[in-house]
């Protein structure tokens, strides 16, 4: 399969006068054509501050980005903002959590819809557009009669889902969503996300879902990601790392989600706070709360571990087991 | 019904809609949302009552109306026998001492100027379970452990601003519990805080209320949480339960279609657990005016005329398990 995205090595910093926040370091993932990718962690894990490095919409005098972001042959971090105007909406696009914020709201829906669409089709004629945003509305489950409207006469979780449609309007080849259906009901978010899969299926194209719910991920996803703290602490198939988590930040976060169906289980808290993240740790980011530090973890950062078929983590004791 | 300990009688909150009615009056012609519109369920002390529906079913109004932070429209509540209307009227500081509520948000719920200690013993000072200030900081420092808030005497220093929202909504239940309430109502309590400190603050709650016998409402969207929580739940669609059990059965064996498609929608972190979700089509009709028939039927995926005529009357089947529903 097509490799779409090849992340190496992307450290994000954010600078002021007096301080770095490391608010990504060193994270390195890929997604193939098809593939759809869960990033999951807690507030302030870095999920969204990678999603904005790899769009480049984070300030550039504020921030150092460092790393390398493959997108189809090209480097998404390093080529000209002309080359990226060219990719962006057509070949990679991006709903954010809010995303229903960004609509004028003195124009209809429909004539923001056209001119998106025209951004890249140019001479697309009015029926053109018409029809492929009808098309993409139909996807989000949302009547045609919307492309008349103002925004303001529709509801927030109707708008995010138009932004959606907007964002699928020229079937790019990644879609980027930053908890776009995080706000929606549950069953206007299971409806989208069963849509976007049969979507992906027919379309080939490979969507990265940043959430903090992993039911989000485990029933939409076939990849994850966990982050935590800016580091990326473990990836692989969903049917692998859900099954098996190696790392011991996965399993606690396994252990704080409540199953939907048989036995009623014991919930279980990771203690301990966040680490300050204006400091560099010599260690492993994760050794403070981690139930099973040992001595090593707080000295040396552990390396990426191959497991086998895509699954990498970053842990000590997996080094130590497989030697 | 009537052996509850709490009992919720078909209440009700309406609210005018602006700008509907005649320019003189004509109250007759005013819309009303009927926000929550008869609602009945019972609870037995120490019991845990999930409330789940989309937004804008009325949970959260439940709540207010529960806490009488609105006054309904029509209907009461009863505690031990006792209607919370009356209780309000003849002793006001009896029935807030009876009903707590913990909101959604704890970074709104402290006034940012004072101290957590000035916070917890307000409360304790004004309903005068402890009268001088020695007990109230004794207690205080009490409840801070009890809720493993330690170290209780430096926290007790600090202002809301200095705490993490876990550790804040946990001094939230603790105020709450502070005052022996029969009932609290937790009005989605964690959808604010990270999963990793959730478990702790519903395993405190569940704590805590079992220890006092304390009967808890606990409002959320979240199935799978609400499911591990109670004991019962009901499901409310635009202002009406429509349908109410034991939590292992409306998970398991939901009747009415609204239930069924809810929980086939809602996902599971279990990869082997995959349901076909239940497509509905459209927007939930607004509360105003829902019209003569059920209100799901137009959503609804085996809607028949009936649906459409009449509002279907609750149906009780095995156990306390109550629907309704024409077709359930």
């Amino acid at each position: 399969m097509a490799r779409v995205l090849d992340v190496r090595n992307l450290s994000v910093t954010y600078k002021n006068k007096n301080k770095c926040v490391y608010a990504v370091s060193n994270a390195s993932f890929s997604i193939d054509q098809g593939d759809s990718m869960g990033i999951v962690g807690e507030s302030g894990s870095g999920k969204s501050t990678m999603a904005m490095a790899l769009l480049r919409l984070l300030p550039r005098k504020k921030t150092v980005v460092e790393g390398e972001a493959g997108f189809l042959g090209q480097d998404l971090l390093h080529i000209s903002d002309e080359q990226l105007d060219r990719l962006r909406w057509k070949n990679l696009s991006v709903v954010f959590q809010k995303a229903m914020n960004s609509f004028s709201p003195v124009h209809r829906i429909g004539d923001q819809i056209e001119d998106i669409y025209r951004i890249h089709e140019p001479n697309a004629t009015r029926k053109e557009a018409h029809g492929q945003a009808a098309k993409m509305l139909a996807l989000v489950n949302l009547n045609e009669r919307v492309y008349k409207l103002y925004p303001h006469e529709l509801s927030g979780g109707m708008l995010q889902r138009v932004m959606i449609a907007v964002s699928l309007l020229h079937e790019p080849d990644l879609l980027i969503m930053d908890e776009a259906t995080t706000a929606l009901d549950v069953v206007t978010q299971g409806q989208i996300l069963g849509e976007l899969r049969k979507m992906e299926s027919e379309l080939k194209t490979s969507r990265i879902i940043i959430t903090h719910d992993i039911s989000v991920v485990s029933s939409s996803c076939n990849k994850i990601a966990v982050m935590y703290a800016g580091s990326l602490l473990e990836s692989g198939h969903v049917s692998e790392v859900l099954a098996r988590p190696a790392h011991p930040y996965t399993k606690g976060l396994l252990a704080a989600f409540p199953p939907l169906r048989g036995q009623r289980v014991v919930l279980e808290s990771i203690p301990g706070y966040l680490p300050d993240m204006a400091a560099r740790h010599e260690g492993c980011i994760f050794a403070a709360r981690c139930p099973e530090a040992m001595e090593k973890c707080k000295s040396a950062a552990p390396a990426r571990t191959d497991l086998g078929n895509d699954h990498f983590v970053s842990c000590h004791l997996i080094e130590v087991e497989k030697q | 019904m009537s052996g509850n300990y709490i009992e919720i009688k078909d209440i009700s909150k309406f609210y005018p809609v602006k700008g509907s009615g005649t320019l003189l009056g004509g109250k007759g012609s005013r819309k009303l949302v009927k926000a929550v519109n008869g609602v009945s369920v019972g609870m037995a002390q120490g019991e845990v009552l999930g409330v789940i529906g989309e937004s804008g079913c009325g949970k959260s109004t439940l709540a207010r109306l529960l806490t009488r932070l609105e006054t309904p429209t029509a209907g009461d509540v009863f505690i031990g026998g006792v209607s919370t209307g009356k209780m309000l009227e003849q002793d006001a500081k009896k029935f807030y001492r009876t009903v707590q509520i913990v909101f959604q948000n704890p970074y709104d719920a402290f006034t940012p100027r004072d101290t957590i200690e000035q916070l917890l013993s307000r409360p304790l000072k004004n309903h005068g379970i402890c009268p001088d200030r020695a007990s109230r900081h004794e207690r205080c420092a009490e409840l801070l452990e009890s809720g493993n808030l330690r170290p209780a005497e430096d926290i007790l220093k600090r202002y809301p601003h200095e705490l993490s929202g876990g550790q804040l909504q946990r001094i939230a239940i603790l105020r709450a519990m502070s005052l022996d309430p029969a009932v609290i109502v937790a009005d989605e309590p964690v959808s604010m805080l990270d999963v990793s400190v959730r478990a702790d603050i519903i395993n405190m709650l569940l704590e805590q209320s079992a220890s006092k016998k304390v009967t808890v409402v606990f409002i959320s969207h979240d199935i799978a949480l609400t499911r591990h929580v109670a004991d019962n739940i009901a499901v409310m669609y635009l202002g009406r339960i429509v349908e109410y059990g034991a939590a292992q059965t409306i998970i398991e064996s939901p009747l009415h279609p609204y239930t069924q498609a809810l929980i086939s929608n809602c996902a599971s972190i279990d990869i082997a657990d995959r349901v076909e979700p239940i497509r509905i089509d459209g927007e939930p009709p607004t509360p105003i005016d829902p019209g003569p028939g059920c209100f799901f039927a137009d959503r609804c995926p085996v809607a028949e005329e009936i649906c459409f005529r009449e509002y279907p009357e609750t149906a009780a089947r095995a156990g306390n398990h109550r629907v309704a529903c024409h077709k359930a």
